[in-house]
């Protein structure tokens, strides 16, 4: 609970803003800027994600059913009625919200594994909505033609979003308004609640936390991120199909929010990015691509439970030669 | 302020609590005593939300409790701690307790991207949290992990965290137990001293020490009903307490 942030902290800070900014100056190619922007959709699922799993104790196995349900909104929004990101991103967000409060009446009440397989099931029935209804959805084919947006207001410049550059700043405004948003929230009060119902269900509950409310809160503002995720998404690549509810994609949003550091929205971020990337960079291995990346996850598993986070206190702790408590 | 009237539990035709009424002031420690397996826990259970009873009625504060959640139910002032050590674990004292100042206000969403309201909240709870935390005695071990606290401190801890929500009555569910002398007698002192504050006590305790030494008013269960009810010398004196307890537990040595 720290009210200033250190010098070291700002500095930090201040040149991640910079090489943000100056990015796509830095790798120029398409390719790298296709990564850039994934890894910025990926960080709002991640930290999104973290208000569910880190900070509630819920683990949630559908969190991309809500990206997906935010993607397909975008997307009928945009082809049906030429709506913009700047309203789908916040229908996409509300669509999403409103099935994760709907799901929670239902699946709220329980705890453990009921509520897990529970997630998990709800996904695939979201997958098999948008595999199905076809007359809506296109099925398999999925739907295209998403465009991005173009920003068009009396007397300001004009700017087109359809140039990778452009949608890299545009998801980098985005994603760091998100992930402000969702910081503030987990170092509220809200957050406290959150904290509380992970701690001790019972404890939280006689301290006065309605906890069914609280945890409607996070499985709702979580699922809102991810729906907005979706819609930025869905006008980048132009495309959402019913593979976007596929499990592996919740996997790969839990590796990088446990590996990363649960519980801590930087750590989710630092995962979001790193397991972007790391993928795609290990290309260079060819064959051995995958095999590669899991033997990495097995390494960072063992040594680093506490994820990238938990590593990186470890190794300042040593170099510091004193110990002090984590703020969780 | 607290009435609990004609309350009674049964789990599948076994009565934990059969028929039992009684009153608690605000301004008393009010213990409630039997061996066990009397009903003790079943019946904090019911004053605080946690157990539904089947038939009977509990009114706090003017108004019928029953049916509430136990959120709710803390939240007009009726806050209790667990027989089982309860604590926020993964938590530093300090953090835990400066939640536990929060979880009974409210606080929107919209106020997380209002300027200024969060650092406020945080202010408010660390100066809320380093008043409990020094009445409690616990400022030295404020930075340490809630489970890294020895059993005694944590003992301590639960009250204290019930203290942060903000009680008009406490409810404390064998708070000494597991506590050596030195500790009880420590504990006997914070619980008197709440009540010195204005807030009522009940209490659960198998410490007849304790019980007797800090008791406005003592209640009797066993088997489920209430046997007898007195201020700490009448119930000494009561013979079906006596008779209650020998071949129990030894209450009749205190």
């Amino acid at each position: 609970m720290k009210s200033r942030v250190s010098l070291p902290s700002w500095l930090a800070l201040s040149v991640t803003a910079l090489i943000l900014l100056v990015l796509p100056r830095l790798i120029g190619t398409d390719y790298y800027l296709h990564i850039a922007i994934i890894s910025l959709v990926f960080v709002i699922l991640a930290t999104s994600l973290d208000i569910l799993v880190g900070y509630s104790g819920l683990l949630s196995l559908c969190h991309t059913a809500f990206f997906a349900f935010g993607a397909y909104a975008a997307a009928l929004l945009f082809l049906h009625f030429q709506m913009s990101l700047w309203l789908t991103m916040f229908a996409g967000g509300v669509f999403a919200a409103s099935i994760a409060w709907l799901l929670g009446l239902l699946v709220l009440s329980v705890r453990g594994h009921r509520f897990i397989i529970t997630t998990v099931i709800f996904a695939e029935i979201g997958r098999l909505i948008a595999y199905n209804w076809t007359d809506l959805t296109q099925g398999q084919i999925g739907l295209s033609g998403i465009r991005p947006p173009v920003f068009d207001l009396p007397g300001l410049p004009r700017i087109d979003f359809s140039s990778r550059e452009a949608y890299y700043y545009l998801a980098l405004v985005v994603t760091t308004t998100c992930v402000t948003i969702i910081w503030r929230i987990t170092h509220s009060p809200i957050g406290w609640r959150m904290l509380a119902l992970r701690e001790n269900e019972a404890l939280a509950e006689a301290s006065g936390v309605d906890t069914r409310r609280i945890a409607t809160t996070a499985f709702v503002s979580s699922a809102f991120f991810a729906g907005l995720a979706g819609a930025v998404y869905a006008h980048y690549t132009g495309f959402v199909s019913p593979d976007l509810f596929y499990f592996t994609y919740t996997t790969t949003m839990l590796i990088m929010v446990f590996l990363g550091g649960k519980g801590t929205i930087i750590g989710p971020v630092m995962g979001a990015v790193l397991f972007t990337i790391l993928p795609e960079a290990l290309r260079v291995t060819a064959n051995y691509r995958l095999m590669t990346f899991s033997a990495i996850l097995l390494v960072l598993v063992v040594f680093a439970p506490e994820g990238l986070v938990g590593l990186f206190a470890r190794i300042r702790r040593r170099f510091a030669g004193q110990g002090s408590v984590q703020d969780a | 302020m607290l009435e609990a009237m004609d309350v009674s539990v049964s789990f599948g035709g076994v009565h934990a609590v059969r028929a039992v009424s009684f009153r608690a002031e605000g301004r008393d420690i009010t213990s409630v005593v039997g061996p066990n397996g009397a009903g003790k826990t079943t019946l904090f259970n019911v004053l605080t939300g946690f157990q539904k009873p089947n038939i009977g009625n509990v009114v706090f504060a003017d108004r019928s409790i029953v049916g509430l959640k136990p959120s709710g139910i803390a939240a007009l002032g009726l806050v209790r701690t667990f027989q089982k050590t309860e604590v926020f674990k993964g938590l530093t004292v300090e953090r835990a307790v400066e939640i536990g100042t929060t979880c009974g206000r409210d606080f929107p969403m919209w106020q997380t991207v209002w300027p200024g309201a969060i650092g406020r909240a945080r202010e408010t709870a660390r100066n809320e949290a380093r008043r409990i935390l020094q009445r409690c005695v616990l400022e030295d071990v404020a930075g340490e992990p809630c489970a890294a606290l020895s059993y005694g401190e944590q003992r301590i801890l639960e009250i204290a965290l019930a203290l942060a929500a903000r009680p008009r009555l406490l409810m404390l569910d064998e708070p000494a137990s597991g506590l050596n002398p030195t500790e009880a007698r420590r504990l006997g002192d914070l619980i008197t001293s709440i009540r010195a504050d204005g807030v009522g006590v009940i209490l659960i305790e198998h410490n007849m020490q304790l019980v007797m030494r800090i008791s406005d008013s003592i209640i009797v269960l066993h088997h489920g009903e209430k046997i007898a009810e007195g201020t700490p010398s009448v119930i000494a004196r009561d013979q079906r307490v006596v008779d209650a307890y020998l071949g129990g537990s030894g209450f009749a040595a205190a």
